[in-house]
């Protein structure tokens, strides 16, 4: 039976989830979801600058993605709600990652104004996947306002450090029913593995992957890691016990008596 | 007259229409979502818009993030 992640109504199989900042080519981008086989990616809305030559992002994802615009530079609900309604004019779907963040040092979420904008982008049709603190009763907040995901963080954006939030985030695996995709902070694929091993439905990567020296490899490193880690998750855990037990059998050992 | 494009001051003709402005600026419409005066206008509609003096408008596209 396929392992298939049903997520506002698309039925995905692959648990990777890629974002497109910081990449120091956009051709790149196109060569890293197609060598990873990510399907949802990331974008940020942004004014247009008229002196830049660059192309469009958009020219550089692959037609079958889904796309999951995300509101950074929104600061409150009020701010996300108007870049999410803007987002979705581009036709891209209606899938939005809610970031709300008014910390400049820690990029860490405002959980508060994100429950808020949930609510209202999910009453509007939204698919909504918000960027979040691993606080379980904004969890089921998040859940009670509609959102189709809860993405907590591993630890600071583009800071690498890896899952510093794994126990919260485990007790949100264990209470909340929609899928935990595991959003920020990763820096090693085993980090994306020591994830999806431990429950979490998919894990978003972009920092890890756009700065390194090689982003394809990379990406693909990240991608067999999140495979790995799901089959982990799905079979039998061993227990684990203090003292030794023997792998090989305990009698007839070639000795001198 | 001056309207307000993403924030800066940008002098544009009597009875320019939204539509013209963004030709000017040589923005791919398929590419833009564009609000006027805080309305999300549609691309349909740009050349129905004829802009005002002190009207702001906000051109905006997608970009990478994460």
């Amino acid at each position: 039976m396929e392992d298939i992640l049903e997520i506002g109504g698309k039925r995905l199989t692959s648990r990777f989830f890629v974002g497109t900042g910081k990449f120091a080519f956009k051709p790149l981008i196109r060569q890293v979801l197609e060598a990873s086989g990510a399907q949802v990616v990331t974008v940020a809305l942004r004014r247009v600058d008229p002196e830049s030559e660059d192309e469009n992002v958009l020219d550089h994802i692959p037609g079958g993605c889904v796309l999951m615009p995300n509101t950074s530079g929104a600061r409150n609900a009020q701010e996300a709600v108007r870049i999410a309604r803007l987002a979705r004019v581009l036709g891209c779907g209606n899938w939005i990652k809610i970031e709300v963040i008014s910390d400049n040092k820690y990029l860490l979420p405002d959980n508060d104004e994100t429950i808020k904008a949930t609510e209202i982008l999910a009453k509007e049709g939204f698919v909504v996947l918000p960027y979040m603190s691993p606080d379980l009763m904004s969890a089921r907040r998040l859940v009670d306002a509609g959102a189709a995901a809860v993405m907590p963080l591993g630890s600071p954006i583009g800071s690498n450090r890896g899952i510093k939030t794994k126990e919260l985030v485990a007790i949100l695996i264990d209470e909340i029913e929609i899928p935990v995709i595991l959003d920020a902070g990763i820096g090693k694929p085993s980090e994306a593995a020591e994830a999806m091993e431990m429950g979490c439905s998919a894990v978003l990567v972009n920092t890890a992957i756009a700065i390194s020296s090689d982003p394809v490899k990379t990406s693909m490193a990240f991608s067999l890691a999140v495979q790995a880690g799901r089959l982990a998750y799905l079979n039998d855990h061993p227990v684990r016990a203090n003292l030794a037990e023997a792998s090989s059998p305990l009698t007839g050992f070639l000795r001198d008596e | 007259m001056i309207i307000r494009m993403n924030g800066e001051e940008l002098e544009v003709e009597q009875g320019a229409t939204l539509l013209q402005i963004i030709k000017k600026k040589r923005f791919l419409t398929d590419r833009i979502v564009v609000e006027h005066n805080n309305e999300i206008i549609s691309a349909e509609r740009f050349a129905d818009i004829v802009v005002a003096d002190s009207d702001k408008i906000e051109i905006l596209s997608f970009v990478g993030g994460g």
